[in-house]
């Protein structure tokens, strides 16, 4: 709690957070306006596809810079030196520091979405279980991308480093990786089926829209072709969970051992 | 003992078991008496409860229920057969219909063998099909409401079944959750309006149907909006294809289909908006094609399609065209369609483009290689592939008009509601007030 009450002092105190989130709340909100045009039972619907395709730009991009610049903060204010001396790892340090920025991140968008739901509900055909859904995969994306601009903000000496780091990453992520699959399918077979569905559903963005787009019943797992029901072999839901758990993890476990070895050089 | 035991076990079931078979007999007979009662072109009017089927109506009659009039089948069979002209039968509710599907029969909630009947206002539940025509013309059907059975989709009826029946007028009905939500078999010159399909495989489906027109309906979310196969002559107008995104989803599918005519239609948030094959001089005529992926996919094998009046906004590709550029036109008496993508020069403004639009994309190679890539098109990736492909000249042109319209917004902005504006303003004034206290502080 202390760790999310600092966290909470640091960023309200700053410009950073405030800017993002008036960005998202500009952008969500002319989205709000322009849904009202479409046809009142599908219009909530298709306000949260836009809002999960607005996501799919900002959130890696605002998460990666607040996550990786507050724990660069901490680097060189030497507030993480006295924290650590303290007794304490550097990997229970960055785990109270991860819940500390998810919560508040979190927090924020939950916050703001519950706000524009409310705004939406005036005029749109609302439904709690598809709002559910697109606050499931905002969560998601959240946690990903939080905890892999942390890991940023662990191996990163200098500014300069991470803001080059993070924009690499969010163009990795939005536009490389998918390039890198288009350029692929044409060697994409029944034989190596498996590991494309696997690799293509590590990718947040594919495990998160299948779940949203299943969840609002515009995509069918029905009538599939033999090689798509071999892409979706498991539930959209545990695409979603093993993304999840594979990047945090990952950004987690190798911000920790990156980390040490720095320390032991 | 043990023998009497048994004997008095074996004697309880024996009774209830035929107290259970005759009440169940005995409710099914009830209004099957009350039908055969009813004279010819009498009313009977039905309680506000539960009748038991099966029933089956050989004279014309006014059969009339109430709020709660439920007709309730064997779950064998088909609940209401309707084996005479002009009966007609309104505001009731059936359910429970034969779900076998090994039987030589196809069941229904209610079945149709005769013609000139009129069914009105009927909510149908828990039924294989909802309503089949069986060779069955000129009859009118509205305001039916079938929900189909929880599950998979495959394994259920459809909405409303026409097979060999023509002419008859079908409007104002909800369908959801069914196979197909309105199938034609051989059914000619029908009529379907103000009709609400979602959450089926086809929201319609025409099979060797011909000279059918379809107008103001709105086919949504279902694994594919309409498919046209075989079917000749038959007129589309205002209806809706939204939302139709499954992995080989389309709005509109013409499949071996000719001579049809699709005018005014929105195509909307679609994987494919229009999906032509082996079809030829259909015509296609003032839709409004927007945020599909794909706009219109047609294969090489259709030929002799007009295009003209369109409206392709915001698609990711507008059109594809497969196995080489066939004899298709974009164009018809010096006016072609509206791009939102192409930069247009209107001198002489006549509200036509001054130089020809031609189209030009990548994609389809990646599309026709593997249906995969349709996985991708809303990647944003997918405009830097374009991009790499048009400077390394990999891409094909898909289509020229030569004829562009200047664009015409058509969207509907509804006024703003003043709830929403008292609480935006509400919410600004807050974050104003939060932010001079913090600055006083």
């Amino acid at each position: 709690m202390t760790y999310v009450m600092k966290e909470w002092k640091e960023q309200s105190r700053g410009k950073g957070l405030w800017l993002a989130f008036g960005m998202i709340a500009v952008i969500s909100l002319l989205l709000l306006f322009q849904a009202r045009a479409l046809p009142t039972e599908h219009s909530f619907t298709m306000l949260l596809v836009s809002l999960f395709e607005m996501n799919m730009y900002l959130i890696p991009l605002i998460s990666l810079f607040i996550s990786s610049f507050t724990l660069m903060q901490e680097k060189e204010q030497k507030t993480m030196m006295i924290l650590i001396t303290r007794k304490e790892s550097y990997f229970s340090f960055l785990v109270k520091k991860s819940c500390a920025v998810q919560s508040i991140t979190i927090g924020m968008y939950m916050i703001w979405f519950i706000v524009l739901a409310i705004l939406a509900k005036q005029s749109l055909g609302f439904r709690s279980e598809h709002f559910l859904a697109f606050l499931t995969t905002t969560v998601v994306l959240n946690l990903i991308f939080n905890q892999i601009g942390l890991f940023l903000g662990s191996i990163c000496t200098h500014r300069m480093q991470l803001m080059g780091a993070a924009i690499f990453t969010w163009f990795l992520f939005v536009f490389l990786s998918d390039l890198a699959f288009l350029y692929w399918l044409p060697g994409v077979h029944h034989g190596n089926v498996r590991v494309f569905s696997i690799l293509f559903f590590l990718d947040p963005f594919h495990a998160s829209r299948l779940y949203l787009d299943t969840s609002l019943g515009l995509f069918s797992l029905e009538y599939m072709s033999r090689l798509m029901e071999a892409i979706v072999w498991m539930k959209p839901v545990y695409f979603m969970l093993m993304t999840t758990v594979f990047w945090v993890g990952l950004s987690l476990g190798a911000a920790s051992l990156c980390r040490g070895r720095v320390w032991s050089k | 003992m043990k023998r009497a035991r048994k004997l008095g076990w074996s004697i309880c079931l024996g009774l209830g078991l035929l107290f259970t078979v005759h009440r169940t007999a005995f409710a099914g007979n009830e209004l099957q008496l009350l039908i055969d009662q009813t004279p010819e072109n009498g009313v009977l009017q039905l309680e506000d409860r539960t009748y038991e089927g099966n029933v089956v109506i050989t004279k014309p009659i006014r059969m009339v229920g109430s709020q709660h009039t439920i007709i309730q089948g064997e779950q064998a069979g088909n609940v209401i057969e309707i084996k005479a002209p002009e009966v007609v039968l309104e505001h009731v509710t059936v359910t429970h219909s034969g779900n076998d599907r090994n039987s030589g029969e196809e069941y229904a909630a209610i079945k149709l063998f005769e013609d000139r009947n009129v069914l009105r206002d009927i909510t149908i539940t828990d039924s294989f099909h909802g309503i089949y025509l069986s060779q069955s013309h000129e009859n009118e059907i509205s305001q039916i409401h079938v929900t189909g059975q929880a599950g998979e989709i495959a394994s259920q009826g459809n909405g409303i079944h026409l097979y060999y029946s023509n002419n008859n007028q079908i409007s104002e009905n909800t369908i959801a959750g069914t196979r197909d939500g309105v199938f034609m078999d051989y059914s000619n010159g029908n009529t379907i309006t103000d009709t609400q399909v979602k959450q089926t495989r086809y929201g319609l489906h025409f099979m060797y149907s011909n000279d059918n027109r379809l107008s103001n309906n709105q086919f949504s979310l279902n694994t594919a909006g309409a498919a046209v196969m075989f079917s000749y002559r038959n007129t589309l107008l205002e209806n809706e294809f939204s939302l139709n995104q499954g992995s080989r989803s389309f709005g509109l599918m013409l499949q071996s289909s000719d001579d049809n005519w699709m005018k005014d239609n929105l195509f909307y948030q679609n994987l494919r908006g229009v999906y032509m094959d082996q079809s030829h001089n259909n015509r296609v005529e003032g839709n409004d094609l927007t945020q599909n992926d794909v706009g219109v996919e047609l294969w090489g094998s259709s030929s002799g399609q007009v295009f003209i009046h369109n409206r392709f906004n915001r698609n990711i590709a507008s059109v594809l065209t497969f196995g080489g550029r066939s004899n298709n036109e974009w164009h018809e008496h010096g006016r072609g369609n509206y791009w939102d993508h192409a930069p247009l020069l209107d001198l002489n403004q006549d509200q036509i483009g001054d130089a020809p639009m031609v189209y030009h994309s990548s994609i389809y190679t990646l599309v026709e290689d593997n249906e995969l890539a349709y996985l991708f098109l809303k990647s944003p990736a997918i405009q830097i592939y374009e991009k790499i492909n048009e400077i390394l000249h990999r891409e094909q042109v898909m289509l020229v008009d030569p004829y562009p319209l200047l664009v015409q917004s058509t969207q509907r902005v509804k006024p703003v509601s003043i709830p929403m504006v008292v609480s935006i303003a509400s919410m600004v004034i807050v974050l104003f007030i939060a932010i001079q206290r913090r600055r006083r502080r």
